[in-house]
């Protein structure tokens, strides 16, 4: 596992990175300390990792950007701060978790616990996914995705106007931090239920959803149980 | 304001009193002279010399002048004659004394009714002159009144000219003699309680409040006032000339004066802006008036009172519309009153009235100043809460006792170091938070404290190395200190030292405060968005109003690589 501190202040980014490899133990391949913002970015561009670890200084420089870059990148990002007036919105921008400062290791083992649990999900909303490509990161609200696509390391996002996005995260990342109504239907597919027509049999042993709008989507036999038990329990929203 | 709402009540009992003082006087008779009021020498028939023949109603004085220039002395003989007629009709009542009043006839003269002499007040042929009563009254007799035609002479001393310019000599005809002491007495009384109260609310306003405008009302109601008690006097008691030179020189001065300090008021009542500008003009009108044309017509710098009053309403001043109409009616009065020479001013009642609106408008304007001090307290109150949080904000603290966390296993010395400096800063901040002002060396010990922190946090080395500095000099707490942390936020990244420069030159009445530090290597053009309006210099600017209110001057930028921040303060 490849770790990435973003500190500005030395003996704290020391004592994160004592912390995590306490914590981590073995799991931990990497770990790398930069203070600045710049030196992140750099960073970012030339190593891929697993967590990035952000101070979220958000009254100093660059705060937003900072954040917006991080959780648009494939790795998962967890604060570490001492703003803890700024949690809530660090959370609908989709980050792991918020870790106040000062912390011990007992409150950083539940965090990365998070990371390692790939049945986790977010009990706080997302409101914005954020994408980075050429022109740029950009914030879309979560509201306007009707289902994803998992393809290697990304995700195709599918939005209600039949555009299409790129989220630089695989599909077992993003469903962790994705709202509740938000279920992963199938190994490579995640639909939101709120927007289901209808599912079934699809023949040769293949399930399918249909969506309001039209598409049919990759079904698992074991998620089309899943399923038939949620809409026995909530009939109204088919 | 329960205070006022009762002093008004009494005013308006004062206004009552007038009014019922004034019911009981007798109507009036069926008799009328050609003007009630025979006012003043002007028009007569006049002639210098002195023949016991010019009182005859006989005799004829077609050829004498007119009376129309009395002011100049225009021959050295020691007497001259007036004369002139009236036209009697109706009839008088057996009971009635009819009396012929002449005022502010300064010397001593007789009267003469149809050829009898009816009063004197001394002989008007003597050197030096005779001065005699100020109000003189005499008795017509009952039988020289005969409806028809009448004839009033006055046979007076030359030196009657030398008169107050202001007050012109007239006759007053009243059908009964008992008429003039029983009204005008009380409404005079009624009068000076009147302007007393006035006088000793507006001073113990200003004396309360320290508001400029209250003192000039005061003095204004003080200028208008004499002239009140001088006439209430007059008629109560029987005063020679002699004094009334002095207390005629009294009202000469405070009286025009009035109408100076009520321009004043409104100046400053209404804060206008230009206050000297104004000031200068309305004084230059006067002057002019008081020395060129005459002092009667001093009134006339009402009209610019009014003026000024009128931009007070169009520019929304509070309460403005009251002052406003209470002047329009005063200035009509006085003015038509006085200059336009109908005789008095109609009577008290505008006066009466704008007194009433302008103590409305004082004490609305009292009362919204209360609120402005809550107000001005409740800032106060949060500025000072925003003090304490600035540095026992969550994040500061957070941030350093984690610092503090990991430096117990890595170093312990930086550790007990860290923990004394954050102890020594909340004690200072503790100790100022609540003041005013603090001396600068306190504000550079908290500084030098916080750099101190802030070095064993970043990993750096902070330095402030203060120039020219006198150390009793006052300053906002938390000034610099809220500059400098600024400053560590946004110049230096980790492990970047850095130098802060603090200077304070004294120069002709004012001190210029220069903050100067070294900028880290790896900031670059783009990141001087950190010297940006930010929360810091919110609460700078903020402090600094409300200690020097004003006086006081802030810029900032980049010099030679450095940050600066250049606050001037004056008249310290």
């Amino acid at each position: 596992m490849k770790v990435l501190i973003i500190e500005d202040e030395p003996p704290i980014a020391d004592f994160i990175e004592e912390t995590a490899q306490q914590v981590l133990g073995s799991e931990l391949t990497s770990i790398s300390k930069v203070h600045t913002v710049e030196r992140a970015l750099l960073f970012l561009s030339e190593h891929s990792i697993d967590v990035c670890l952000l101070d979220l200084n958000l009254n100093g420089k660059d705060g937003y950007d900072l954040l917006q870059h991080s959780v648009a990148g494939s790795f998962h990002t967890i604060i570490i701060s001492a703003y803890t007036d700024q949690a809530v919105h660090a959370f609908e921008y989709g980050v792991l978790d918020f870790v106040p400062k000062p912390f011990d290791a007992e409150r950083l083992q539940k965090a990365f616990d998070r990371y390692f649990n790939l049945s986790y999900r977010h009990d706080l909303a997302i409101r914005y996914l954020t994408v980075k490509d050429q022109n740029g990161i950009r914030v879309l609200d979560v509201n306007r995705f009707k289902y994803f696509m998992g393809a290697d390391n990304y995700v195709e996002g599918y939005m209600m106007d039949g555009h299409m996005e790129l989220l630089d995260k695989p599909i077992y990342r993003l469903i962790q931090i994705l709202p509740h109504r938000f279920v992963q239907i199938h190994r490579s597919c995640i639909a939101d239920i709120e927007h289901v027509k209808s599912f079934g049999h699809a023949g040769q042993g293949k399930y399918t959803l249909t969506l309001d709008s039209g598409e049919i989507l990759p079904l698992s036999r074991s998620k089309y149980k899943d399923l038939q038990k949620h809409f026995e329990v909530n009939p109204d929203i088919l | 304001m329960k205070k006022h709402v009762f002093i008004y009540f009494f005013v308006v009992l004062v206004l009552f009193s007038e009014l019922i003082g004034q019911d009981t006087v007798l109507p009036p008779y069926e008799i009328s002279l050609e003007n009630k009021i025979i006012y003043p020498l002007a028009g007569w028939k006049f002639k210098a010399g002195d023949e016991q023949e010019w009182a005859d109603p006989a005799y004829n004085d077609s050829l004498w002048q007119q009376s129309k220039d009395i002011k100049k002395k225009n021959t050295e003989l020691p007497v001259v004659w007036f004369r002139k007629k009236f036209n009697i009709t109706g009839s008088v009542d057996q009971t009635d004394m009819p009396i012929i009043t002449a005022i502010q006839l300064a010397k001593a003269f007789q009267i003469y009714w149809d050829g009898q002499l009816i009063g004197t007040n001394g002989d008007p042929d003597t050197t030096p002159p005779q001065y005699g009563d100020m109000i003189k009254s005499c008795i017509i007799p009952q039988n020289l009144l005969e409806p028809g035609e009448h004839l009033l002479a006055v046979r007076v001393n030359n030196d009657f000219q030398k008169i107050y310019k202001r007050y012109r000599i007239y006759f007053t005809f009243e059908n009964n003699m008992k008429n003039i002491r029983g009204k005008t007495i009380p409404v005079y009384h009624f009068k000076n309680g009147f302007e007393l109260l006035a006088i000793m609310l507006s001073l113990a306003l200003f004396i309360g409040t320290r508001h400029t405008s209250y003192f000039f009302f005061g003095m204004h109601r003080i200028g208008y006032g004499i002239f009140t008690l001088y006439i209430y006097l007059l008629y109560s008691y029987p005063i020679s000339m002699k004094y009334n030179d002095l207390m005629m020189g009294f009202v000469q001065v405070f009286d025009p004066l009035s109408y100076v300090f009520l321009g004043l008021f409104v100046l400053y009542f209404f804060d206008i802006p230009r206050k000297k500008l104004h000031l200068l003009l309305q004084l230059a009108v006067f002057i002019f008036i008081y020395v060129f044309v005459a002092i009667r017509y001093t009134p006339i710098v009402m009209f610019y009172t009014l003026a000024l009053s009128l931009w007070a309403v169009i520019n929304k001043r509070p309460s403005s519309i009251l002052v406003f109409i209470g002047l329009l009616l005063v200035t009509l009065d006085f003015n038509i009153g006085f200059v336009m020479q109908l005789g008095f001013s109609t009577g008290f009642y505008p006066d009466f009235i704008f007194v009433f609106l302008a103590l409305l408008s004082i004490s609305r304007q009292v009362s919204r100043q209360e609120k402005e001090l809550q107000h001005v307290q409740l800032h106060n109150a949060r500025l000072e809460a925003d003090l304490l949080k600035k540095n026992i904000q969550p994040h500061f603290l957070m941030n350093t006792l984690l610092t503090i966390i990991s430096l117990i296993k890595t170093h312990p010395e930086k550790a007990i170091e860290l923990i004394r400096a954050l102890a020594d800063e909340f004690r200072i901040i503790n100790k100022i938070s609540s003041e005013r002002t603090i001396r600068i060396d306190k504000e550079v010990e908290l500084c030098q404290r916080h750099l101190q922190i802030m070095g064993l946090r970043k990993s750096a080395h902070y330095e402030l190395i203060v120039d020219d500095l006198d150390n009793a000099a006052m300053v906002p707490p938390m000034l610099f200190h809220t500059l400098i942390e600024n400053g560590i936020t946004h110049a230096y990244e980790a492990y970047e030292s850095g130098t802060f420069y603090l200077s304070g030159k004294k120069e002709n009445g004012y001190t210029r405060y220069t903050l100067k530090n070294t900028v880290g290597n790896e900031h670059t053009a783009d990141d001087d968005k950190g010297l940006e309006e930010g929360m810091g210099l919110k609460y700078v600017r903020a402090r600094l109003e409300e200690s020097f209110s004003g006086k006081w001057g802030l810029d900032y930028g980049r010099e030679n690589g450095n940050w600066y921040v250049n606050i001037e303060l004056r008249g310290e």
